[in-house]
């Protein structure tokens, strides 16, 4: 700083300054390099728990250190007598089970000591660090989900393979595949209870959206169902199975001709939740020869949420009633 | 006789390995989604190729196939994992392979360890 700018510094009086401090929420010492004395202000002595006493040694501090931190921090300090310029470091303390947070800073450059004496802050650092960790823990369990979605991505990618034709067959699955599971994401929320879920109504008309308004009749795909709540991971495979009813019904069912139409209805009975969906006005349908992608994805969510699968190619139109477990769904 | 324990939570994925292995010689198969479940279906049949994820919906794969191997004795094991840091015990034949991973590497490992028995 130049002799002209200290002229603008402004000539605060001590009680000022110990204004702004308190407001600062920072303690204060000074380290007497030659004796290791550390002298601390009352909040010093707050902020580490241990009891006003005028002064204390660095040893007498340092057993307060988190053991992980202890070393580091002491050299730190040792190095201090060495090092140019401010030094800044971060470290844990424990008093009683708690743990808490503190940045010391302070002067290091020997030009500073005075009489070989230190001078510096402490302030407590908790709530930021914590708020560090949570993120840290955010980003790690982003990551995790991100190269999930990709596994997930590329396992669909491989089933639609094997089940196709051509390149644009497979292509073309695969992308609808992939949309519904977006519509499906797009309505996961965070649900009471810290879950994070869909309602079971909601998730239907969205995933079979497409197929509502199809040719000249509106209104094709009817949905009605009670306010039922479902968990991501239920979500998402629900999705895709109503996504293969759909494009099933497209492509041999009453989604395949004009007049047809599709009504999905659900009935809870306890810890039953029962979906049935109902096909009329189609072509007279008959079961397939081979179980496609859709009846195996169909039969594993049922073992794994624990209820059933029943299929009737009725010459009407196929009725398909998918039994859950309610707890397992919400989960 | 090829039997194989894929300990999954993901359908989708383990829906896929089933397929892929089925046409590189498994047989039969055995799906768990929960620690519990695995150890159970490891009781029953026991496997001759294990795949297992680390993160279940219930509990950890790691600790399900600990259970398993000194109970029911050596299997070849692969975990497959997007938190391959978590992935503890991973017992030893037990080799990572990280999500997304590569079919083929899974594939020549299933040849290699059960099929050649190396």
């Amino acid at each position: 700083m130049t002799a002209e700018q200290s002229a603008d510094t402004p000539q605060w009086e001590v009680t000022d300054l110990r204004r702004a401090i308190e407001a600062a929420g920072v303690a204060l010492w000074s380290w007497d390099v030659d004796t290791d004395r550390i002298t601390m202000d009352e909040r010093g002595f707050h902020l580490w728990d241990v009891g006003v006493q005028g002064e204390i040694t660095f040893e007498d501090l340092s057993e307060k250190i988190h053991p992980s931190d202890r070393d580091r921090v002491r050299s730190a300090f040792t190095a201090t007598r060495a090092t140019v310029g401010a030094f800044d470091i971060d470290f844990r303390i424990l008093s009683g089970d708690k743990l808490r947070w503190i940045s010391a800073r302070g002067q290091g450059n020997d030009a500073d000591i005075v009489g070989s004496v230190m001078f510096g802050i402490f302030i407590d650092v908790t709530h930021r660090k914590q708020a560090e960790e949570a993120h840290e823990l955010l980003a790690g369990e982003m990551s995790h989900r991100v190269k999930n979605l990709l596994a997930i991505a590329s396992s669909l990618t491989m089933i639609s393979s094997r089940s196709t034709a051509s390149a644009e067959e497979m292509a073309h699955d695969l992308t609808t595949r992939l949309a519904a599971l977006g519509r499906a994401h797009d309505l996961v929320r965070p649900m009471p209870g810290g879950k994070s879920g869909a309602l079971v109504g909601d998730l239907i008309s969205v995933v079979l959206a497409p197929y509502a308004e199809m040719g000249e009749f509106t209104d094709r795909v009817r949905v009605s169902v009670p306010r039922i709540a479902t968990g991501d991971g239920p979500a998402t495979n629900l999705a895709l199975i109503l996504h293969e009813l759909a494009t099933n019904s497209v492509k041999y069912g009453s989604l395949s001709v004009d007049p047809g139409t599709v009504d999905i209805t659900c009935k809870v009975n306890e810890n039953e939740v029962a979906l049935i969906w109902t096909e009329h006005n189609g072509p007279t349908v008959s079961k397939p020869t081979e179980a496609g992608f859709g009846s195996k994805l169909v039969n594993r969510v049922v073992a794994q949420l624990g209820g059933s699968f029943s299929a009737q190619w009725a010459p009407a139109g196929i009725i398909v009633k998918l039994v859950l477990k309610k707890d397992r769904l919400e989960a | 006789m090829c039997h194989v324990l894929l300990i999954e939570d993901e359908i989708l994925i383990a829906l896929d390995l089933q397929d892929l292995l089925e046409a590189h010689g498994a047989k039969t198969f055995a799906w768990a989604a929960t620690e519990e479940s695995a150890i159970l279906a490891a009781k029953k049949q026991k496997p001759d190729f294990i795949i297992s994820d680390v993160l279940l919906a219930e509990g950890l794969g790691p600790s399900a196939v600990e259970v398993i191997l000194r109970d029911i004795g050596p299997i070849p094991v692969v975990f497959i994992t997007a938190t391959p840091e978590k992935c503890h015990p991973c017992a030893p034949p037990g080799k990572i392979l990280r999500k997304p991973f590569s079919h083929a590497e899974i594939v020549s490992i299933f040849k290699d360890r059960v099929l050649y028995g190396h």
